[in-house]
């Protein structure tokens, strides 16, 4: 049917398009209209659902719920028994005794200290949209005994690590509020209630591999003390020329958006283009110095710390006096310099592999290929 | 038998490797230099797209190497009606499997100039101390992408045979139709479960959708 000549010139373009086909960024990287469209429609429902949950919580608040509705050790969830079907009352039975052993693993003797006194609202809504979808979600709410709290919602599909992720969540936010206040403000008012997991270590091994700031690179090269600095553990005289040098100072004016002010435009040149250290200086001064390693990575050594201490470990953490560096020593009953250096090994263990397939990936690329191969033998022309 | 066929798909394929090779070894360093004149060097987020760029041309030349040395055989001996492969005094099937080795042996041509040229791409960059150059991690990705990419074209090629062409076309406007169509309508597309099936693992193609960094973490 065709020639020669003419299959070739069909086949090329085919194959040109097709390599741009697969090569086309992931969905998780860019997004279609009909992607966009969907995300738009589904951030309604969820803004819905969220106006939804809050208006029913303040109505749950009003009415009289039995103080301890589900409870395990000393973690209490109160909900209207009314309004939660049998399905999601076993999640959450088993959600808030799962919680409860991981809050009681991470807090240990201190347990009861970390939930506080606190108690948690539950809340179901459900919806149903156009085409008869099924829409769940489940807010859950922190009250402590002296108000205020926090909220946060799972949504569908509704499973029991989830709501025990989310009670977790709250957990560590309960648990805050007894740990020194000097900790708190280090950490980013965030105290981890169950072990990081490979992912966040993953995020604190790339977050120490991908900064710009000087102490970070001597840290991920072995230097301890630099670990210290860039996780603001040590006493800073100045952030900038400790945290970065001169071609970092560039880096950071770099990040900065750039002014339209034609003079300012100038001064930027200076530092970004004819590399002038001291203009890059006087530049990276003019705003908050980005701190080396965020706040994730500050967490992580928290949480290392806890569980490095044992049992016992959290009961230190909140009678614990003194600077972060000695709290978190205390804590974990071993000297700082132990404690970063380990959890500096246990970061760059989590790297992520680098180019080189996995053997997984080319035992499948070679199953596939032989598959592939095979089957082109099965027909004559 | 297998050194003959060897022998004339070379023959065949020669001057279409040699630019294979040529790309596989100048665009590299190409891409390095001119990346790393334009972006600060002393930032790992500059470095790193940089690296990126290079990965995804890595990616778009093994596709095109793949079905490049796919097709080509078969179009050559379509041409003349198989007469020449029929009579020869083995079965089509060994013939076939022949053909297959033959070409997924000569990916290895381009694979080895991706190699050497990855490695004098990133030889003097200046990369910064927490990143590293992967020049062999990327040869071996590169090489098991190709022959995946190689036995699919080649499948459809031999399964399909003079309408190898048209089933492909067909595939991407059934393709471009869905997602016209879900764009228009407002779902989403089906389309991203597919791709999603095919790209990540065990999918066939999910060395495509894995990490294309010539230098990285």
């Amino acid at each position: 049917m065709f020639e020669r000549g003419a299959q070739t010139r069909v086949a090329l373009p085919c194959a040109l398009l097709l390599t741009l086909t697969l090569l086309a960024p992931r969905s998780g990287v860019s997004q279609t209209a009909a992607e966009m469209r969907a995300r738009v429609v589904n951030a309604r429902r969820i803004a819905k659902i969220a106006r939804d949950s809050t208006d029913t919580l303040r109505h749950v608040h009003g009415r009289d719920i039995p103080p301890d509705s589900m409870s395990a050790g000393a973690l209490i969830l109160r909900f209207d028994k009314e309004e939660v079907p049998p399905r999601l009352l076993k999640l959450l039975d088993g959600a808030v005794h799962q919680a409860w052993a991981s809050a009681d693993s991470q807090f240990g003797e201190a347990s009861a200290a970390a939930v506080n006194g606190t108690s948690i609202w539950v809340d179901r809504t459900s919806h149903r949209f156009l085409w008869d979808r099924f829409v769940e979600n489940v807010q859950l709410e922190l009250s402590g005994p002296g108000g205020g709290g926090r909220s946060t919602g799972t949504a569908m599909p509704i499973t029991q690590q989830k709501l025990a992720d989310e009670i977790l969540d709250l957990v560590g936010t309960s648990a805050t509020r007894a740990v020194p206040t000097n900790i708190v403000t280090w950490t980013g008012y965030w105290t981890p209630a169950r072990t990081a997991s490979d992912e966040t270590w993953k995020q604190v091994a790339l977050d120490l591999a991908t900064s710009n700031s000087s102490a970070t690179r001597a840290c991920y090269a072995g230097a301890i003390q630099s670990c210290e600095s860039a996780l603001g553990l040590t006493e800073l005289k100045d952030s900038l020329t400790e945290w970065y040098s001169p071609d970092g100072w560039r880096v950071l004016v770099e990040s900065y958006a750039a002014p339209k002010d034609l003079l300012a435009m100038e001064i930027r040149r200076d530092c970004v283009e004819k590399r002038i250290a001291a203009t890059c200086e006087r530049l990276a001064r003019t705003r908050p110095i980005l701190l080396p390693l965020n706040m994730t990575s500050r967490a992580t050594v928290l949480g290392l710390a806890i569980e490095r201490g044992g049992r016992q470990a959290f009961a230190r953490l909140i009678r614990s006096k003194g600077t972060p560096i000695q709290i978190l020593a205390a804590t974990a009953g071993i000297s700082a310099d132990s404690l970063v250096g380990e959890w500096r090994l246990r970061s760059l263990a989590q790297l992520p592999s680098s180019t080189r397939p996995s053997a997984g990936e080319a035992t499948a690329m070679l199953a596939w290929t032989i598959i592939f191969g095979f089957a082109a033998t099965r027909r004559r022309p | 038998m297998f050194r003959q066929v060897l022998f004339t798909q070379w023959k065949w394929a020669r001057t279409e490797l040699f630019l294979y090779v040529i790309a596989g070894f100048l665009v590299p360093t190409i891409i390095i230099r001119v990346g790393f004149s334009f972006v600060d060097s002393y930032s790992t987020s500059s470095v790193l797209s940089v690296g990126q760029y290079a990965g995804v041309f890595f990616g778009g030349l093994a596709m095109l190497a793949a079905v490049g040395l796919a097709w080509r055989p078969y179009i050559i001996d379509a041409a003349l009606k198989h007469v020449g492969p029929l009579s020869l005094p083995v079965p089509w099937a060994m013939f076939v499997r022949l053909r297959f080795v033959a070409g997924a042996v000569l990916m290895l041509i381009p694979t080895i100039a991706v190699w050497i040229g990855s490695i004098a791409a990133t030889a003097a960059a200046p990369i910064p101390p927490t990143l590293h150059a992967y020049p062999t991690g990327l040869a071996i990705r590169f090489y098991l992408s190709a022959l995946t990419a190689y036995a699919a074209a080649f499948l459809l090629q031999y399964v399909a045979g003079r309408n190898a062409t048209r089933v492909a076309v067909a595939i991407l406007l059934v393709v471009a139709l869905m997602e016209t169509g879900s764009a228009l309508l407002g779902f989403h597309s089906p389309m991203v479960g597919a791709w999603n099936v095919l790209t990540t693992w065990p999918g066939p193609f999910s060395t495509f959708s894995g990490i294309w960094m010539l230098i990285d973490v």
